[in-house]
């Protein structure tokens, strides 16, 4: 994972908001914190999409699927495809540093 | 008629304890072995399989697993029970036997013989009434009732003879006791017998629970009731501290319920007991059939489901139980690890079923999903610890069972929270008590007992109907750090004070929240049900940035949805990641909103 240094953290949420507002996604919380800013959107069709900066600058991008009737189907059987991280206490730190996005990372 | 005991005294003094002791130590590392096996099952080969394999030899690979880690917990338990049944059985054959020996010992020091049967013989002493020649001895036995018939200086002159026959009723008595013990005993044993086969169903669980409570009546004098109850969650956990390792195992065996509910003891401990006992009340709700039953066997089994689902955050049980309307505490995160810990307080008609189960139970994992985002070391907890209402006519009815309720329920919150602190690792951890709906109310009562709600640091009120104080530093952790969500369409953070409450025919479905429509629309009242508004100025508190939520009247019909997204990171993102950050300890980044 890149790390994404304090100073650039307002290019990287610049540049996620302007291509979710293109591509036509509701804003539908916005946390303007500078150590942690977030932002909640939501598709067209119901999606939610976020983007959370977390403690140390971690970044968490999420999407869930917009609600449906509770039903009777198994769980997905469907294994993520890469480790999700969802909820984990140890999740490893952002550690490849990147000329423009780590500018100014210690 | 008494039976004669099949059992001599002279048994009775041969017996060695020792040796059922040394037995019962088998089956203590047996029972050990087991739930070494349990252990490794979970812990290695299943979060192995999951993470690594696909496919549905996997899948049937980890069904078999979880039923293997099943069995080996009910050799857990089983065999820990036949341990303490054993040594209890010795702790009392040592009384016994213990009396036995006085009165043998007595009987040598006077010189008398005691017989293969009991009777004990006596040498001649005194002297007669008439020639004052000494009186001849003679033999005296127990007639089975001691001290009913007094010796008469008459009828038995010789002083030997009254010594002679207490003596002799002090050996019938331990050995006819002894006997008892072994008959009783021998009854709890062969109840301790598993089925054959490999197969553990619900009903030998049902059976299991029978056995602990058999064991439980038949070593109450043996491990006594010594679990201080009355003491404080800090005391508790010096004295579990205290126990050796074997106290601490035959504890865990024949008392879960009691130590799986205990504050001050360990998060793992009560995991470890609350395991069993959710084994054990499935296995007794399992046999019943009454509705009761059924809505709560479905609560537990949603939570078993989950257990076994090995998701992250991981699991622990730190409470479950039958009393009341069910008791179910469990956290999302180690307690005693995290650095952060909030525990959440739920409402109105919360009880344990499957919706407490599946809801409650998320808006935890959520809260403590939140948190880690921002600080990893962070658990979060829902503590169904206490009867909350279960009001169906409104609240007019019910208000001062409903004030009652929440002061009941804050003394439950105030020691579960002290235990909290008590077991919590960290030198300093950063605690939150968060109340929803009723249950802001009840950590409102939770603060106005002794010196307020212990070791908690920060206050979040959501959806309230008031918290029964009127301006949030009476709440005892400083007015800027008691944070409330409110949104505009929950209809229960508006409900109107007690003396303007009508209930507005076209909200009834809105029940038990008695309401007036009129109310609703009129902004200007700043007083609720249980006190001042907490999202008002006049309160006090910093209100943070929740969604609206959906409109009062929804397409179907009168809507409640609002009461019920605050922790619910895709319904009301703003509202739950600002939860997150109160309780991972970064409340100065949260986005706030205007006072009501």
């Amino acid at each position: 994972m890149t790390i994404v240094s304090a100073e650039r953290r307002g290019n990287f949420l610049g540049v996620v908001d302007r291509s979710w507002r293109n591509s036509g996604y509701r804003m539908k919380s916005i946390n303007n914190d500078p150590d942690v800013p977030a932002i909640f959107a939501q598709t067209e069709d119901g999606f939610g999409v976020s983007l959370i900066v977390g403690g140390e600058g971690q970044v968490f991008f999420e999407v869930d699927s917009p609600c449906v009737e509770k039903s009777e189907v198994a769980e997905s059987t469907t294994k993520a495809t890469a480790p999700t991280y969802e909820g984990m206490e140890n999740i490893p730190r952002p550690n490849v540093r990147s000329p423009f996005w780590s500018a100014g990372a210690p | 008629m008494t039976p004669t005991p099949a059992l001599t005294w002279v048994e009775l003094r041969d017996l060695k304890c020792a040796e059922l002791e040394g037995a019962a130590d088998g089956w203590g590392k047996s029972s050990n072995r087991a739930d070494a096996a349990r252990d490794r099952i979970e812990q290695q080969l299943l979060t192995g399989l999951r993470d690594t394999q696909e496919g549905e030899a996997a899948q049937a690979a980890v069904t078999r697993l979880r039923q293997l880690g099943r069995n080996f917990q009910y050799v857990y338990t089983e065999c820990g029970l036949l341990r303490t049944t054993l040594n209890s059985l010795a702790h009392e054959m040592r009384t016994q036997q213990r009396a036995l020996k006085e009165a043998l010992d007595d009987a040598a020091a006077l010189k008398f013989t005691v017989g293969a049967d009991g009777s004990v013989t006596y040498p001649a002493a005194g002297e007669a009434l008439v020639d004052g020649a000494p009186l001849r001895g003679g033999t005296a036995t127990s007639n089975g009732l001691p001290g009913l018939v007094p010796p008469s200086g008459l009828v038995a002159p010789n002083p030997n003879a009254a010594k002679a026959r207490d003596i002799a009723d002090r050996v019938a008595g331990a050995v006819r006791a002894a006997a008892e013990i072994d008959w009783r005993y021998a009854g709890i044993l062969r109840r301790l017998k598993a089925e054959e086969g490999l197969k553990v169903p619900d009903a030998t669980w049902r059976d299991a629970a029978g056995d602990a409570a058999a064991v439980r009546d038949a070593a109450g004098a043996y491990l006594k009731d010594a679990i201080p109850h009355d003491a404080s969650p800090a005391e508790r956990r010096d004295w579990w501290a205290g126990l050796t390792q074997e106290q601490r195992e035959e504890y865990l065996a024949v008392y879960p319920d009691q130590i799986g509910n205990l504050d001050g003891i360990p998060a793992l401990t009560r995991d470890a007991a609350n395991l069993d006992n959710l084994r054990l009340l499935i296995g007794e709700l399992e046999g019943r059939d009454d509705e009761r039953s059924a809505t709560r066997l479905a609560g537990l089994r949603e939570i078993d489901r989950q257990l076994g689902a090995g998701t992250q955050p991981p699991m622990f049980l730190l409470g479950i139980g039958d009393e009341g309307n069910g008791r179910a505490i469990v956290s999302f995160g180690n307690p005693d690890t995290a650095k952060n810990v909030a525990a959440y307080v739920p409402g109105l008609n919360t009880s344990l079923d499957e919706d407490f189960a599946t809801n409650d139970l998320k808006r935890a994992r959520d809260t403590a999903i939140g948190a880690r985002y921002h600080d990893p070391s962070s658990a979060a907890i829902a503590w169904l610890g206490y009867d909350a209402p279960q009001a169906i006519d409104g609240l007019g009815s019910a208000a001062v069972a409903l004030d009652w309720r929440a002061m009941e329920g804050g003394k439950s919150l105030n020691e579960f929270t002290a235990g909290l602190s008590a077991t919590n690792e960290n030198s300093d951890p950063h605690l939150t008590a968060i109340g929803h709906s009723y249950g802001s109310r009840t950590v409102g009562a939770a603060t106005q007992q002794g010196d307020g709600i212990p070791g908690v640091d920060d206050i979040v009120l959501v959806g309230s109907p008031g918290v029964g104080v009127d301006r949030a530093e009476d709440l005892g952790v400083g007015s800027d750090h008691v944070f409330v969500g409110s949104a505009e369409n929950d209809v229960v953070t508006t409900v109107p004070s007690k003396r303007e409450v009508v209930v507005g025919a076209a909200l009834r479905p809105l029940a038990p929240f008695g309401v007036d429509a009129g109310d609703i629309a009129d902004p200007g009242n700043d007083d609720l049900w249980f006190g001042k508004d907490p999202a008002s100025e006049a309160f006090g508190a910093k209100r943070f940035r929740v969604d609206d939520g959906p409109g009062l009247v929804g397409p179907v019909g009168p809507s409640i949805a609002a009461h019920s997204q605050y922790f619910d990171p895709k319904r009301d993102a703003a509202s739950a990641s600002n939860i997150g950050l109160i309780v991972a300890g970064r409340s100065s980044k949260i986005s706030s909103q205007e006072y009501r």
